[in-house]
């Protein structure tokens, strides 16, 4: 560890920095099948459109220096053009004279670009053998941290970072899923108590991609990554601007620097009587969104439930809901809204479990399609009918989000369910309702 | 379950509808269009299951008004009264009441539905005529495909099952085929695939990179080799070529060095040479100027001695030489003396002017009427007075008009007042009685008036009562023919014999003409003895009504007298009153009319009374004012001096303000005239004392000049030209002088000039050139100019070279170099070799640059974007799109697969018995036409029904007419519905007009085959069709057949009971 002295350091005058993690340049947006319509073009590059964004947002605010709290690359990407990309925007930061501190994180410790990327020489990468400390005079602070030297990394990185340099402004850069984050990688766990225990004013974590500041004495900050790239990193993305006047942070500000928002729709359907009542609440409720994220596209998935008339209606010809749908979304934010999936979960107003008691040819179906669900050995049938496509699925269908795994009988079960909403209705609920009903 | 009765309490148009449906056997419920059967249709899921929370029934009554109540009995005999209100959703809080209206509890009837649902009663306990021929149509697509039938009939609903089933697979197909490449999934797939492709194809690795970078680098080094090369050869290159010009200059210069070396001193002192051979031709110059200027002093000293006899001084005399400034000074002093003797001359005329002018003024100002202001004050103060009273003139004229015609105005009211003759102030005098008295006898008067109009009018009613009592008397009078009291008993008699005789007639045996007889005769008998004492019952009357009229008449009579003596009273009453009103106007003496009239004259006079006295105020006015303004009028006479003018007020003050304007005009030209003097006073006093002041200068420049045109034998007082005349000729004689004088220095200088460069020239060649000592001047700077002029051009020479060597530098040669230079050929050989040499290395160094260019542009081109990312994109957008079809696959799929196979199984499980039942209804209902129907294969070897015809003649379902595919899928359902009764307890089956499409002899079959339903499950049988009432009257036994006839919401309900 290297000591620096940092007395003399001019602590009355207000110093910014920008706390941002989780880059990951050049991941592509998932999940979004294209369609007549869909904002394409204007949805690819967005990871490298928010990271100009947060290289703006560094000049502007005059920003002492740069924290990235590590996974600037996916993994498993090796398109050095990506790297360049970064180099690129490092050197436009060197230009403005704003210095960056970054800390490889799992990603970035698997990733072929970081090893043959050469940085400008603003750009600092902290050890990854030891905890390294840079002190950064001019702002009168000192960075503590240390980088990913493989990418499953699951010791307790913080506890061997040093104490606080006394009499300067101390900050801890980690990658970490700190005591576990539901879907994060446990890497370099360590707990609240440990980071305190260091002494530091602040703690620039990555890795998790929701922003959460889990204390604000110290300040400890997970600022989110920069872009959200599924359906489930939704609402405002960005990175953290700290303001610290005389030694102490006076505040911590997220700026939105997405260029695309991702969001989940949870429309409620129950009152609704058919599908054009849906599509209008699905519209309204777009627009407010939309209106909360103003230049920007828009992400949405948008999954209907509730028991309601119009569930025979949105599951008889899902194509042609899908398609009304995206009208309205086109119609209402033109070419700004991607509709990323239209989950339909709605149920029948009517009451399965009085079906299943019933005599007839349809009580006898929803009694079979109950048991089904529980028959391990009906699933496994069921889950037979399907191999010969699971087999000519390639593997990546069965990975990461949205993974699908035919051959999991609660992927089955979830299917068959669907299938008891989409079946019964429309045995029971047919248009040409006879008898007594005229 | 059965519903025993049903109540539409309040619902669509009906308010207290009840059918009874508690017997047993089939309920045919008719009811014409618009009689309200689709409303009691609904009413029934209503009852059972809840109103529709969009019910169309809400139209008469609001929707929390709605009211359907039902009794309901479940299989064992338990019996529920229900009633149902329309909740606000239909899955919301409990909607079903008791009979009180109290909340009940929905599981009542929960557990009589036994779990059927709502769409399960619906669609398997309930068939319309639509329904039917889905079902029917069903059965044709589905080829008589056995699974899908029964399960359809078991559903109901018109067949959607099998149709579902279909769909499914048809969905399924299009989305995924295991070898076909069309489909939505296999697309995608292969989208998949090809974006991962591009990936790789596309990413720049960053092994690639490096392997770029490294090359680059080398590039770089070899272009740095070869640029250094270069730099050396054409440092050698420069060297030569700087070398082969160095030394032919070099060599040049030692000639020049000796060359100058020889000239000796020459060389060295050129600016002394060239300066001595310039002054050559001055030299010539000053040898001609010595001569030609002593012959000119020789000429100008006889013009002296000429001037100087003219200007009468002697020659050389130069103490009367006049200088410029004196010269200057006596022009000034001329000038000064004729200007002052102008200003006193002009300034002395202006004074006697001036003079003039105040004798002028003074006149003016002293004038004696305008010194005395009390005239004027006094006749100021008048028209003042006067011309405060303008308006009063106007004003007044117009008064005394008003009030003249407001006189003439009384006089005429006075005149029509009528009863007066005489002036107004007689009339105004007039002793007249008071209003008090006059009302008193006006009351009075009226009183009375009153009191006899009231007797006349009551004599005018006695009068008309009196002749109508006498009219009656009139009419009642009159003969008297009362009947005697025998002909009454006579005919009495006659009467009782008739009757005596007319039962004894009945008693025998007499013929019924003679009974007839007897008959009126007794009738006739009876009327005369009617008729008899009629009359003698009116004629009683009529004596009494006489009587009491006699006695009216009487009393009218006497009430008339009376009447007419109080109205001879009260008369005369009224006429001493008019005599009383006479006295009262007596004192006035004027002429009396009526009381009333007189009312009204008392009060038009006193309205000309209270006029008059505002026409007197104003008159009084008036003559005021006439008196204030004949005042005013005398004393403006008196002012403007004429108290005996008679001319009129406003004439007068004309004049008055007149000469008030004149008074004021010769005022202000006094005050002017006063303002003048005083300004000309002072103008005079500095105009004199400028005179004395200019006077004084006059004196002062006259002294001046005469001392100084003293000297010049010029008098004081010469005239201005004389001055000038004397100073000219002294200036022409001192002119001369000055010429001769010059003309004797430039002779001088040009010989000493001459001398002196003859001196020079001399010097030069001793020092310069011996060899020149003792020739003319002239000759030795000619000699010494031209050899000073061959050193200088060497020197020139010597300067250029030396300049070509220094733009070479001062570098030393070295030796070798200077040996090839020494050889031009040689050094163009070396030249040559290097230039070849110099050709390989640049297109070495042209090469390298290119490669480095290439390089760096597949470096650029990485940093810009290689394209992964997009094809990375793309690779997410078909991996969405592959999830999306397997989900949809999956679950087409799977749905078709559970489909068909509960569908078949359902099948194993119901064939049998089903298809038993159902083959023994398709007989009948076919009339026999079809023995039945049985399980065989279609042509794709897929189990099929069969029906079975003559014998043992299979038809498929494809060789069916439409009506017998109606009964046969009627057949199946029933079928159905019977198998369902023997498995649970069945709901009522409720049927819309199901049989509208069969003819009559295969409905009356199909409602003996409803009927025999009804032994099992209730039957409801609604139609619009009296036909098939008809039919069914006369097909089902009266036992068991009830009906029901809906008349429309404005009856209530009319059930027909069943014939006895």
């Amino acid at each position: 560890m290297r000591v620096f002295d940092v007395r003399g350091v001019c602590y009355s005058r207000c110093v910014k920095f920008v706390h941002a993690a989780d880059l990951h340049i050049d991941s592509p947006l998932r999940g979004l099948d294209r369609y007549e319509g869909a904002p394409a073009a204007r949805m690819r590059a967005a990871t490298r459109r928010a990271l100009e964004n947060l290289v703006a947002l560094c000049i502007d605010e005059q920003a002492a220096f740069l924290l990235l709290a590590g996974d600037v690359f996916d993994g498993s990407w090796k398109d050095f053009s990506t790297g360049l990309f970064f180099a690129t925007q490092m050197t436009k930061l060197r230009e403005a004279g704003v210095p960056v501190v970054i800390v490889r994180g799992n990603h970035d410790a698997a990733s072929a670009i970081t090893k043959s990327l050469r940085l400008p020489d603003n750009v600092r990468e902290l050890s990854s053998k030891k905890p390294e400390t840079l002190e950064l005079a001019d702002a009168g602070t000192c960075v503590h941290g240390q980088s990913f030297a493989q990418k499953a990394t699951t010791d307790d990185l913080a506890a061997r970072y040093p104490d606080a340099t006394r009499g300067a402004f101390n900050i801890g850069l980690l990658h970490t899923c700190l005591d576990g984050r539901e879907g994060h990688d446990r890497y370099a766990p360590t707990t609240l108590d440990t980071m305190r225990a260091k002494g530091y004013d602040y703690w620039a974590l990555g890795h998790v991609h929701a922003r959460e500041v889990l204390s604000t004495e110290p300040w400890v900050v997970f600022p989110g990554n920069l872009q959200g790239r599924h359906a489930k990193e939704t609402g405002s993305k960005g990175a953290s601007l700290v303001t610290v006047e005389s030694g102490n942070v006076t505040s911590v500000e997220h700026r939105a620097l997405d260029v695309v928002r991702w969001e989940h729709l949870v429309i409620d359907a129950t009152d609704a009587s058919d599908a054009f009542e849906v599509v209008d609440r699905i519209r309204e409720s777009l627009v407010k969104r939309a209106e909360a994220a103003p230049d920007r596209l828009l992400a949405a998935r948008v999954s209907v439930g509730g028991t309601t008339r119009a569930n025979g209606a949105l599951r008889n010809d899902p194509d042609q809901f899908d398609a009304q749908l995206r009208a309205a979304a086109n119609d209402a934010l033109g070419d700004s809204v991607w509709l990323e999936k239209i989950q339909v979960g709605t149920r029948s107003t009517f009451d399965l479990a009085k079906v299943r008691e019933e005599a007839g040819a349809v009580g006898h179906l929803a009694r079979r399609l109950a048991a089904i669900k529980d028959d391990p050995k009906e699933l496994a049938e069921l889950i037979a009918v399907l191999a010969d496509l699971d087999k000519k699925l390639p593997e990546t269908v069965r990975e990461g989000d949205g993974a699908l795994i035919l051959s999991d009988p609660s992927v089955i079960r979830a299917i068959v369910e669907d299938v008891e909403q989409t079946l019964l209705p429309r045995l029971l609920e047919s248009p040409t309702e006879g008898g007594a009903a005229s | 379950m059965r519903i025993a009765q049903l109540q539409l309490i309040a619902y669509g148009p009906f308010r207290g509808l009840e059918l009874d449906l508690s017997s047993p056997g089939l309920h045919v419920v008719f009811g014409r269009n618009e009689a309200g059967k689709s409303t009691t249709l609904r009413a029934i899921t209503g009852l059972l299951y809840g109103i529709d929370t969009r019910t169309p029934d809400a139209h008469v009554h609001k929707p929390g008004e709605l009211r359907i109540g039902g009794t309901l009995v479940g299989d064992d005999g338990t019996q529920v009264r229900v009633v149902r209100r329309k909740g606000v959703s239909k899955g919301g809080p409990n909607t079903l009441l008791d009979e009180r209206g109290g909340a009940l509890d929905e599981a009542v009837v929960q557990k009589l539905l036994r779990g059927v649902s709502e769409e399960t009663f619906h669609h398997a306990f309930g068939l319309d005529h639509d329904t039917l021929q889905h079902g029917a149509k069903a059965l044709l697509e589905g080829r008589g495909d056995i699974g899908g039938s029964l399960f359809d009939a078991s559903v109901g609903g018109g067949g959607d099952a099998r149709r579902l089933l279909a769909h499914l697979t048809d969905e399924a197909d299009r989305l995924y085929k295991p070898r076909a490449t069309a489909p939505a999934l296999n697309t995608a797939l292969k989208e998949l695939e090809a974006a991962q492709k591009a990936i790789k194809d596309k990413q720049s690795l960053p092994e690639a990179y490096t392997k770029q970078r490294d090359a680059l680098e080398e590039a770089k080094k070899r272009r740095d080799e070869h640029a250094a090369k270069r730099a050396e050869l054409t440092a050698r290159r420069t060297h030569l070529a700087r070398a082969s010009r160095r030394v032919p200059l070099e060599r040049k210069r030692a000639a020049l060095v000796a060359l100058v070396a020889s000239l000796g001193g020459v060389a060295r002192h050129t600016a002394r040479i060239t300066s001595l051979h310039s002054r050559l031709g001055a030299y010539d110059q000053a040898k001609l100027t010595e001569r030609d200027e002593h012959a000119e002093a020789q000429k100008l000293r006889d013009r002296v001695a000429d001037a100087a006899r003219r200007a009468g001084a002697p020659s050389g005399s130069a103490d009367r030489r006049i200088d410029g400034r004196t010269e200057s000074r006596i022009q000034r002093l001329l000038q000064e003396r004729a200007t002052l003797s102008k200003a006193i001359e002009t300034s002395r005329a202006e004074l006697a002017r001036s003079e003039r002018e105040l004798a002028r003024l003074r006149l003016v100002a002293e004038a004696p009427h305008v010194t005395d202001s009390t005239v004027t004050s006094s006749l100021l103060r008048s028209v003042e007075r006067a011309r405060g009273l303008a308006d009063t003139i106007a004003r007044h004229t117009s008064e005394k008009a008003k009030v003249a015609r407001k006189r003439q105005e009384l006089e005429a009211r006075a005149t029509t007042l009528g009863s007066f003759s005489g002036t107004l102030e007689e009339l105004v005098l007039l002793r007249l009685p008071s209003d008090g008295a006059l009302d008193e006898l006006a009351k009075r008067a009226s009183d009375l008036e009153r009191v006899i109009a009231r007797h006349e009018e009551r004599l005018a009613d006695l009068d008309g009562q009196a002749s109508a009592v006498a009219l009656e008397r009139a009419e009642a009078s009159g003969d008297f023919a009362p009947p005697a009291a025998s002909d009454l008993r006579a005919a009495r008699t006659a009467r009782d014999e008739a009757w005596a005789r007319l039962r004894d007639a009945r008693g025998s045996e007499v013929s019924a003409k003679a009974v007839a007889a007897l008959d009126s005769e007794l009738e006739r008998t009876l009327r005369d003895a009617d008729v008899i004492a009629d009359r003698m019952i009116v004629e009683a009357d009529r004596v009494t009504r006489l009587a009491s009229l006699r006695a009216r008449q009487a009393m009218l009579e006497q009430q008339r007298l009376q009447v007419e003596a109080e109205l001879a009273k009260v008369s005369a009453e009224r006429a001493a009153l008019d005599a009383n009103h006479a006295l009262v106007w007596a004192p006035a003496g004027i002429e009396v009319a009526g009381l009333a009239s007189m009312r009204g004259w008392l009060q038009k006079h006193a309205q000309i009374v209270e006029a008059f006295a505002s026409v007197r105020d104003l008159e009084t006015d008036a003559a005021d004012t006439s008196l204030k303004l004949a005042t005013a009028r005398a004393e403006l006479a008196t002012a403007l001096g004429d108290a005996t003018d008679a001319a009129g007020l406003v004439e007068l003050l004309d004049r008055a303000s007149a000469r008030l304007e004149a008074l004021e005009g010769a005022r202000r030209g006094a005050e002017e005239a006063a303002r003048a003097i005083t300004k000309l006073d002072a103008e005079n006093d500095e105009r004199k004392a400028g005179l004395v002041r200019d006077e004084a200068l006059l004196d002062g420049a006259r002294g001046q000049l005469a001392e100084l045109v003293g000297p010049l034998g010029v008098p004081e007082d010469a005239s201005a030209d004389e001055v000038t005349s004397a100073l000219g000729a002294l200036r022409d004689l001192f002119k001369l002088e000055d010429l001769r004088v010059s003309a004797d220095a430039r002779a001088k200088a040009a010989g000493e000039e001459a001398h002196a460069f003859e001196e020079e020239a001399t010097r030069a060649a001793g020092e310069l050139a011996a060899d020149l000592a003792g020739l003319p001047a002239r000759d030795v700077v000619s000699e010494l100019s031209l050899r000073a002029g061959r050193a200088q051009a060497a020197e020139g020479q010597l300067k250029d070279v030396d300049a070509q060597l220094a733009q070479l530098g001062d570098e030393v040669v070295p030796e070798e170099i200077a040996r090839l230079v020494a050889d031009p050929d040689a050094a163009d050989r070396a030249l040559e070799e290097i230039d070849s040499q110099l050709a390989d290395v640049d297109a070495a160094l042209t090469r390298e640059t290119h490669s480095i260019g290439g390089i760096e542009n597949g470096i650029t081109e990485m940093r810009v974007d290689s394209g992964a990312a997009g094809a990375s994109a793309d690779a997410q957008e078909a991996l969405a799109r592959v999830r999306s079809n397997v989900e949809r696959y999956v679950r087409a799929k799977l749905g078709a697969f559970i489909l068909g196979r509960e569908i078949e199984r359902y099948r194993q499980e119901n064939q049998g018995p089903m298809l038993t039942k159902a083959s023994q209804l398709f007989a009948r209902l076919t009339l026999g036409g079809f023995s039945g129907v049985r399980a065989g294969y279609n042509d794709k070897d897929k189990p099929a029904l069969k029906c079975v015809r003559d014998g043992n003649v299979e038809v498929d379902i494809e060789g069916l007419s439409e009506g017998t595919r109606d009964q046969l899928y009627l057949s199946l359902r029933l079928a159905s519905l019977l198998r369902y009764a023997d498995l649970a307890e069945p709901m009522p089956l409720v049927l819309d007009d199901v049989l509208i499409q069969f003819d009559d002899e295969r409905s009356r079959a199909a409602l003996e085959v409803i009927a025999e339903l009804s032994t099992r499950m209730q039957v409801l049988f609604f139609t619009h069709h009296a036909r098939l009432v008809d039919l069914a009257t006369a097909a089902v036994p009266a036992s068991s057949l009830t009906i029901h006839e809906l008349t429309g919401p404005s009856v209530v309900a009319a059930v027909s009971a069943p014939p006895p």
